[in-house]
């Protein structure tokens, strides 16, 4: 900023793109898009230095739409006022994680603005949530509903399900499928977070792990089989989920 | 001593009595101590039928290999039900009487671990190359298994390449032609048909050996159904005598035959136990070349798959003994192509179905043994083996018909029996690696293959 420059800083995630607007060295402008939602200004300043990570481009000699900040000495000074807000929450990196409520119930207290939130994010990725006019307080009322267990984040997990072939597995325990490594490998790539594995038929959700040379194949166990009423050859839908 | 007379001793120790009940010992070894059958025998025959019926819907769906289990047992089946569940079948009883049947139905019991322990180790031993095809059976377990005796492996090898062009070629080609003979088919004509086939199918390497097998099998059951089913409704109410018969002379022939020529216990034994042997072909190390192909995720799976081959060669044994003794012509003696001839007098296709039939489970036979002794010879001496001994293959398979080889076939009779030296001191050997995989298998551990 110091070297005078004029220009569009802009950071694109695959969740949203962010614009920085400088003149002369000073940030004018800020935007953020997510989809059809905007925010402008101040606030897009907030929410851009929440970002952890992102690649960026700064693209010269390209002017604001129009101006949002009065530049100066007040943004470099909101900006780490932001940074240190943030630097106190624990919201994850990746704002394209999913916000549900998690499957295991349990007690907590929670003030009515936390529960107006609560209310509202069920299934929206946190990106989604943060775009809105006062960033850094829905940030906050996120981070302590996350971090007492009323909201848990998870990926959005968009894998195409696949059709394996039941496969017995002769051994002691229950509740673990088995699926060949090369494809256990695609889903965790494709994921990156732990997962589980629903069937379908029967709609059950069960443990997953890699087994070596069984592509194709569902590998179950034997007490498994027998809860599940499949057998040997049947074809099962699996998919992954978080 | 020369060199036929020195063949006709080895032949006799290979294919004696004393060599049988090594056979069976091994067998028995493996069962008892290694598999473990008898340790939750219910629960082995229930794994077993779900590894191998219960999988035949998904016959097409391999592992993600070159063929399927399925396909695999097939090769080898194509190769064991072979002209000597029929014939052979037919002189094991004329030699050693109704009681001889009981022997054999023992031979295939403790065969059952034999077939088991060579499929398993066919497997876990493979080698496998970078465009995913695989290479295995008993030269690969002993070369691997055992590295202090690799010699084993070479012995084997060099037994199989060699017995295939006779037993697995010249023999099958003899019982084609003299099949077909009666029906009017040229000898040259007929090794001309055998030759190409041959070259073609073995020239598509496994994938079209196993597409081969895939139909040729099951043709060979249903030509055996109609060759014997006309037979067991015209022979149906001396069945359950027959199999009285079986039982009572097993181990008194001499009185529950009423004092019938020329049987005695020895001969029941020995006649019996060398059909409940080298008919199914357990402990030769041949089908295990076949087994070895099969994708599978353990190789335990595919052990039971030899299980399976050796319950469809029971089958196959069990139902021509019985239908010869319920109809009596046991009694008449002469020769196993007499007595086959006066038993399908009775056959409303009269011998024209018993030629077709014989016709065609020689031609399965050839085929996967062209596949072993390739097998065989690649690795005695690599890839590049591979279309000569195909062409060598085929040329015999014509000239086979036209006869003057017999000392050749004699030999090679002899070398495959002496196959089962080196794979019978293989599986005691190896027992324990058969053991700790079928230990691992029943707990849900994963195979790991040896480096």
């Amino acid at each position: 900023m110091s070297t005078g420059r004029t220009g569009r800083l802009l950071l694109r995630t695959p969740y949203l793109e962010g614009e920085v607007f400088l003149q002369n060295g000073q940030v004018v402008h800020a935007r953020v898009r997510s989809g059809e939602k905007v925010l402008e200004g101040e606030e897009a300043l907030d929410l851009l230095t929440g970002i952890k990570r992102a690649p960026y481009r700064f693209e010269p000699e390209v002017s604001p739409p129009h101006t949002t900040l009065l530049g100066g000495l007040a943004v470099p000074a909101r900006l780490a006022e932001a940074e240190a807000q943030w630097r106190g929450l624990a919201l994850p990196a990746d704002w394209g994680y999913v916000l549900r409520l998690p499957a295991k119930g349990g007690a907590v207290e929670l003030g009515p603005e936390a529960l107006r939130v609560l209310a509202q994010v069920e299934g929206k990725r946190i990106v989604e949530v943060l775009l809105a006019p006062g960033t850094l307080r829905l940030a906050r009322i996120l981070h302590t509903l996350l971090q007492m267990g009323a909201l848990e984040a998870v990926p959005l997990v968009e894998v195409p399900p696949a059709s394996l072939l039941v496969l017995p597995i002769y051994g002691p325990g229950s509740g673990v499928a088995y699926v060949d490594e090369a494809l256990y490998a695609e889903w965790a790539r494709a994921i990156r977070h732990g997962f589980r594995l629903r069937l379908r038929p029967p709609e059950v959700v069960m443990e997953v792990r890699p087994r070596p040379n069984i592509p194709g194949r569902l590998g179950l166990l034997e007490e498994d089989l027998r809860r599940l009423r499949l057998r040997r050859g049947d074809k099962v839908e699996v998919v992954p989920e978080v | 001593m020369d060199i036929l007379a020195l063949n006709e001793y080895l032949n006799r120790v290979v294919y004696g009595f004393p060599m049988k009940l090594v056979f069976l010992l091994v067998g028995a070894y493996l069962v008892i101590f290694q598999i473990r059958w008898f340790s939750a025998p219910l629960r082995m025959m229930r794994v077993s039928f779900s590894e191998t019926l219960g999988a035949i819907r998904e016959r097409t769906y391999g592992f993600g290999g070159q063929i399927t289990p399925f396909q695999a047992t097939m090769v080898a089946l194509s190769a064991t039900v072979g002209t000597g569940h029929l014939l052979g079948m037919l002189a094991a009883v004329l030699v050693g009487g109704p009681g001889a049947v009981f022997w054999m139905w023992l031979g295939y019991f403790f065969g059952t671990g034999t077939k088991f322990a060579e499929a398993t180790l066919a497997v876990h031993f493979r080698r496998r190359y970078a465009d995913g095809s695989v290479s295995g059976g008993p030269m690969y377990y002993l070369y691997r298994g055992l590295p202090r005796l690799r010699f084993l492996a070479y012995f084997f090898a060099f037994f199989a390449a060699v017995a295939a062009f006779g037993i697995g070629n010249l023999s099958q080609v003899g019982a084609v032609g003299g099949a077909l003979a009666p029906l009017g088919a040229p000898p040259a004509l007929v090794g001309l048909f055998l030759a190409l086939l041959v070259g073609v199918v073995l020239g598509g390497g496994i994938v079209r050996v196993a597409r081969f097998a895939q139909v040729v099998v099951p043709l060979k059951l249903l030509l055996f159904l109609v060759a014997v089913v006309p037979l067991l409704v015209v022979y149906g109410g001396q069945i359950p005598e027959a199999l009285a018969l079986v039982f009572q002379a097993a181990f008194s022939p001499e009185a529950a035959l009423g004092g019938a020529a020329g049987y005695s216990l020895f001969a029941a034994i020995n006649a019996g136990l060398g059909r409940g042997i080298f008919a199914n072909e357990a402990g030769l190390g041949s089908a295990p070349i076949a087994h070895a192909q099969a994708q599978v995720d353990h190789p335990v799976r595919q052990g039971f798959w030899g299980v399976t081959e050796m319950f469809v060669s029971f089958l196959v044994t069990s139902l021509t003994a019985l239908t010869f003794i319920a109809s009596g012509l046991w009694r008449e003696g002469g020769s196993a192509a007499e007595a086959a001839g006066a038993l399908f007098q009775a056959h409303p296709l009269g011998g024209f179905v018993l030629a077709v039939t014989v016709a065609v489970f020689a031609l399965g036979t050839m085929v996967s043994w062209g596949f072993y002794g390739e097998e065989a010879a690649a690795f005695l001496f690599g890839e590049g083996i591979r279309w000569p001994y195909r062409l060598t293959f085929a040329v015999l398979a014509f000239v086979g018909p036209l006869g003057g080889l017999e000392a050749f076939l004699a030999i090679s009779d002899t070398l495959n029996g002496l196959m089962a030296i080196p794979n019978l001191l293989g599986l005691i050997l190896l027992g324990p690696v058969v053991g700790r995989l079928v230990y691992g298998f029943f707990r849900g551990e994963p195979w790991i293959p040896p480096r």
